[in-house]
C-alpha cells in the first residue's frame, strides 16, 4: 500500500499515510462511538475539501482512501468512502453503515440553496435513529440535529450490493461503480471488507 | 478394426475429431449464452430493485401505498417474483408469479439451468430504516432465447460439418486414386504384368511411384534379359555359325514333330538342296569365295523360308541345306522347289560361282506317323537322281498309306457320321516324372472306321480342322476324357485346338461339361499348341480359355513350347500352370551340350513363374537321365512309352 503510494504521489503524502495506520491500529479496542469520533475528526481535519473536477478532473470521481489520502483531498462522497473503510477495519459491522444520499441547504436555515450531499449513517439498531457523519461540520450529531440535510435514498454495501464482492462475480459487477470501487482498493493492496 | 482400409481409418479420424470440435463449439456458445443472459437477468432485478427501493423511500409508508407501488411494477415488467421485507426481515408485501412452461422443451431447462440472482435494494423512511425489496427477473423468456439460439448454432454447426465432410471425402477420394493405382500395380507385378503410373499430384505418393515405376522397370528388364539369353542359347545350340541358319539338329527335330504330330496338321514337305561341286569351287576360286557362296546360298533359303508360314530353312552339312514346309500338298512343292532353283542359279550370274546349275533339289512330301528315316532316305533318294539329271530337280510323296479316296467331300461325310455315331475312342500316352511314377495320361483321339480300322488324329484331324469340325471333335474327346476318369484314378491331359477356342460357343458347351464333370474336372489338364501364342488373338482366346478352367480348378498347358520364350512372363499371366517342350529340343541332349544349357535356362525361368516343364518326345534312357538332371518335372514320349507298357 506504501509502495503504491509512494510511487503514484511522491514522499510528500507519507506522514498522513502513517497517522492514518496508527489511528486505525490504536482504535481496535475502543467503543463505537470513540471510534466514530476519531474517524471523522481525522479525516475531517486531515483532508481538504475539493470539487473532483479539481482533483480528479472528472465529474463525480468515487475515489479510494489512499487516493484520498495521497491527494490531501477529497469531496463528499470521498470523505464518506474514507471513513466507511476505516470504521469497517476498525470492527464496525457494515450492516450498521450507510452511505446516505442527501439534500443539503447551505447558509442561513431559511436561504433556499441546495445541493446535492452524501453523509455516512451510523445505525447502532436497525430502527434506531442514525448518527451522522459529515464532512461539512466537524462533530457527530443525531439526524435530528440536522435540520439542513434531507434524506433521500441511501445503500450499503449488504443490500445494493453483494457483500464481500472483492473480485467481479460477472460482467454486471464490473459495470457497477462500487465492484469499481473495490476492484481500484485491491490493486491497492487494501481490502478491509475481505 | 484390422479390416479396415487406411483411408477408411483416416476418414473416421476425421469425422470425430470434427464431431468433437463442432459439439464443443456448440456446448461452448450454449454455456457462454447463459453466463450472459444470467447477467442480463441479474442485472435487470438489482435496477428494477434500486428503482423500486428509490421511489418507496420517497413515497409514505401506508401498507395501500408500499402494495401498489410493488404491483404497480410488478404488473408492468417481466418478475418472477417481488418481495418487500422490512427491518426484521417479516414479509409485508409479495407479488410471485406462477412459472409457466418456458418454451423450451424440459430435457434442454434441466440440462442447462439458468440461475437468476434476486436484486435487493433497502428502503428508507427519512432518516429511518424501512426494509428491504429483492426482485428477482422472469427466466422464461431468457429459456426461450437460449433455446432457439442453440438451435440456430446447431443447425449452423451441422451445416457446416456436412460441408467439411464432403469436402474431406473428396480430398480422400483425391488421395486415393494413386494408392488404388499403386496397389493394382504391386498386384500386376505378382502376376508378371508390367505396369508403369503416371506420377500423382501428391508429394509423398509421388515418390512412392517414382520407385515403383522404376522397379517395374528394372523387373521386366530382367525378364526380358533372360528371355533373350535363352533365345541365345537356344541359337548357338541349333545355329550354323557361317549361315546363321539353324543346324542339322534343330531342323531334324521338327521334322520328327512334324512326324509325329497328331494335331491338325497337313503333313508336310521336306526340299534338300546340294551345291553342285563344291570341292570344284573350292580349288578354282579358293576357300573365301567359297564361303561367300554357301553363305548367299544361306540367305536366299532363309528368304524363301521367310516367306512361308513355319517354315524352316536350314543348313545340314558342308553342301547340303534343307527347307521344312507345312504344306504337304506335291503341287505347290515342285513350284517351290523350281522357284528356288531360279533364285539359286542367279547367284551364277551374280558372280559368286563360275558354273550353273548351282544347286541340285530334292523334295518328298510327307504325312504325321511315317518314320523319320522313310522321309529322309525318300529326300535323299530324290536329291541324289535330281544330281544326275539336266535341270537338277526331282522329288515325290510317299506310296499311298491309309488315305481315303474320294476327296474332301468323302473325308467330310466320314468324320460327320462319326460324330453322329460317336464313332471315337481315346488312346492314352503316359506322362510320367522323372522317378518313372505316373503325372498323367495324354489323350489322343482316334476315329473307328467303318471297316473296324483306328485312324489316328494325325489322319482325320487335317480335314476336320478345314472343315471347321475341330470344335465337336475337341468336346467329344473331353467327353471321353471324363468317362476315362471316372472308370480310372490319376489325370488325363486333353489337347485342344487353336481353331476350336476361336468360337465362344465352344467354351460354352464346356463349361457345360465341366459342370458335370463335377470334382473329377479338377483331374483334367487341357493343352494348346504353342502356335496359339503366336498373335494377340490367340492369346486373347487362351486366356478366355483360362477363365473357364479357374472356375473347375483344371490344369491349362501349352504344348510343343520352344518358340515363344519370349511369351514366358505372359504365360504366368494366362495361368499356364505347364508347358510341354518341343521334342526338337529333347532329341540328343544327352550329347547336345547347347540344348542342355537352354533347357536348364528355361526350366529355371519357368520356375520362377510357378510353370512346370515336361519334355516331349523322350526316345532314349540318356535322354530321361539327362533330362532328369536338368530338373524337368515330366517325361512323354517311346521311352515312356516303352516301360508303362
Amino acid at each position: 500500500m506504501l509502495r503504491t503510494l509512494t510511487t503514484r504521489y511522491g514522499n510528500e503524502p507519507q506522514v498522513l499515510y502513517r497517522n492514518w495506520r496508527e489511528m486505525v491500529a490504536q482504535g481496535s479496542g475502543q467503543t463505537d462511538a470513540e471510534k466514530l469520533r476519531r474517524v471523522n475528526d481525522f479525516f475531517n481535519r486531515r483532508i481538504r475539501f475539493s470539487d473532483d473536477t479539481v482533483v480528479w478532473s472528472q465529474v463525480d470521481y468515487w475515489a479510494t482512501p489512499l487516493e484520498t489520502i495521497g491527494r490531501a483531498a477529497g469531496d463528499c462522497e470521498d470523505f464518506t468512502i474514507a471513513k466507511y473503510f476505516s470504521l469497517v477495519e476498525l470492527g464496525v459491522p457494515a450492516n450498521q453503515l450507510r452511505f446516505t444520499y442527501v439534500r443539503a441547504r447551505i447558509g442561513a436555515p431559511d436561504s433556499g440553496i441546495t445541493q446535492a450531499h452524501m453523509v455516512l449513517s451510523y445505525y447502532a439498531s436497525p430502527t434506531a435513529e442514525p448518527l451522522v457523519l459529515d464532512n461539512l461540520i466537524s462533530d457527530i450529531r443525531p439526524a435530528s440535529r440536522r435540520p439542513d440535510l434531507s434524506p433521500v435514498f441511501s445503500f450499503n454495501s449488504d443490500g445494493v450490493f453483494m457483500a464481500g464482492a472483492a473480485r467481479p462475480t460477472s460482467s454486471v459487477d464490473r459495470l457497477a461503480r462500487w465492484t469499481d470501487l473495490l476492484l481500484r482498493m485491491k490493486t491497492e493492496g487494501y481490502e478491509p471488507l475481505k | 478394426m484390422s479390416r479396415m482400409s487406411l483411408l477408411t481409418r483416416l476418414w473416421l479420424a476425421v469425422l470425430a475429431a470434427m464431431s468433437l470440435a463442432l459439439v464443443g463449439n456448440l456446448v461452448v456458445s450454449t454455456l457462454s449464452a447463459r453466463n450472459y443472459l444470467e447477467q442480463q437477468l441479474y442485472a435487470q432485478a438489482n435496477d428494477s430493485a434500486a428503482s423500486l427501493a428509490l421511489s418507496m423511500s420517497q413515497q409514505s409508508k401506508d401498507a395501500a401505498m408500499t402494495e401498489l407501488l410493488v404491483s404497480a411494477l410488478f404488473d408492468s415488467g417481466h418478475f418472477e417474483s417481488i418481495v418487500y421485507r422490512d427491518v426484521d426481515g417479516k414479509v409485508l408485501v409479495e407479488r410471485t408469479n406462477r412459472q409457466p412452461v418456458p418454451d423450451a422443451p424440459g430435457w434442454f431447462v434441466s440440462l442447462v439451468p439458468l440461475q437468476a440472482r434476486a436484486g435487493n435494494a433497502l428502503v428508507s423512511d427519512g432518516w429511518k430504516q424501512a426494509g428491504v425489496v429483492s426482485v428477482l427477473a422472469n427466466k422464461r423468456f431468457a429459456y426461450s432465447a437460449l433455446w432457439k439460439g442453440s438451435l440456430q448454432t446447431a443447425g449452423m454447426l451441422a451445416l457446416i460439418g456436412l460441408l467439411l465432410g464432403g469436402l474431406v471425402t473428396l480430398l480422400l477420394r483425391w488421395v486415393k486414386r494413386p494408392l488404388t493405382d499403386i496397389v493394382q500395380q504391386a498386384e500386376a507385378i505378382g502376376e508378371r504384368r508390367f505396369v508403369s503410373l503416371p506420377e500423382p499430384d501428391v508429394k509423398e505418393l509421388r515418390i512412392v511411384v517414382r520407385a515403383m515405376n522404376a522397379m517395374v522397370a528394372r523387373v521386366q528388364a530382367m525378364f526380358a534379359e533372360q528371355a533373350a539369353r535363352i533365345d541365345q542359347l537356344r541359337d548357338d545350340a541349333n545355329r550354323d555359325s557361317l549361315t546363321e541358319l539353324p543346324n542339322r539338329n534343330y531342323v531334324m527335330g521338327r521334322l520328327r514333330e512334324a512326324l509325329v504330330d497328331e494335331g491338325d496338321t497337313n503333313g508336310g514337305t521336306i526340299l534338300m538342296l546340294r551345291i553342285l561341286d563344291l570341292a570344284g569351287v573350292n580349288r578354282r576360286l579358293g576357300r573365301e569365295r567359297t564361303d561367300a557362296l554357301i553363305k548367299a546360298c544361306g540367305q536366299e533359303l532363309g528368304e524363301a523360308a521367310r516367306s512361308y508360314p513355319d517354315s524352316v530353312a536350314a543348313r545340314l552339312n558342308g553342301a547340303d541345306f534343307a527347307l521344312l514346309l507345312e504344306d504337304g500338298d506335291p503341287a505347290n512343292a515342285e513350284h517351290i522347289a523350281r522357284k528356288l532353283l531360279d533364285a539359286m542359279d542367279d547367284l551364277h550370274r551374280r558372280e559368286f560361282t563360275d558354273r550353273k546349275p548351282v544347286v541340285a533339289v530334292g523334295w518328298t512330301t510327307f504325312r504325321s506317323g511315317e518314320p523319320v528315316a522313310d522321309v529322309l532316305s525318300r529326300a535323299d533318294a530324290a536329291l541324289m537322281s535330281a544330281e544326275t539329271l539336266p535341270v537338277p530337280l526331282a522329288g515325290g510323296g510317299p506310296a499311298a498309306g491309309a488315305q481315303v479316296s474320294g476327296g474332301a467331300l468323302a473325308w467330310r461325310a466320314l468324320i460327320d457320321r462319326a460324330i453322329e455315331s460317336r464313332s471315337f475312342e481315346l488312346a492314352t500316352y503316359p506322362v510320367v516324372r522323372t522317378d518313372g511314377t505316373s503325372l498323367h495320361q495324354e489323350a489322343m483321339l482316334r476315329l473307328k472306321g467303318e471297316d473296324g480300322k483306328l485312324m489316328s488324329a494325325g489322319q482325320f484331324m487335317p480335314a476336320a480342322s478345314r472343315f471347321g469340325l475341330t470344335g465337336q471333335l475337341d468336346l467329344l474327346a473331353i467327353e471321353l476324357a471324363i468317362a476315362w476318369l471316372e472308370r480310372n484314378a490319376g489325370d488325363m491331359a486333353v489337347n485342344l485346338s487353336p481353331l476350336s477356342l476361336e468360337k465362344d460357343a465352344f467354351l460354352v458347351s464346356m463349361k457345360d461339361l465341366l459342370v458335370f464333370a463335377g470334382p473329377r474336372a479338377s483331374r483334367l489338364w487341357f493343352e494348346v499348341s504353342e502356335r496359339g501364342l503366336g498373335d494377340a488373338h490367340g492369346v486373347e482366346s487362351i486366356a478366355a480359355l483360362s477363365r473357364v478352367l479357374a472356375g473347375h480348378h483344371c490344369k491349362l498347358g501349352i504344348e510343343h513350347f520352344g518358340r515363344h520364350f519370349a511369351a514366358m512372363p505372359q504365360l504366368y499371366a494366362l495361368s499356364v500352370d505347364y508347358l510341354k517342350l518341343d521334342g526338337g529340343f529333347v532329341a540328343g541332349i544327352d550329347v547336345n551340350d547347347g540344348n542342355q544349357r537352354f533347357v536348364k535356362a528355361a526350366v529355371d525361368v519357368a520356375r520362377s513363374l510357378d510353370i512346370s516343364v515336361i519334355a516331349e518326345r523322350v526316345v532314349t534312357e540318356g535322354e530321361w537321365q539327362t533330362l532328369g538332371k536338368l530338373g524337368v518335372a515330366g517325361l512323354t514320349g517311346p521311352a515312356v512309352t516303352r516301360k508303362a507298357g
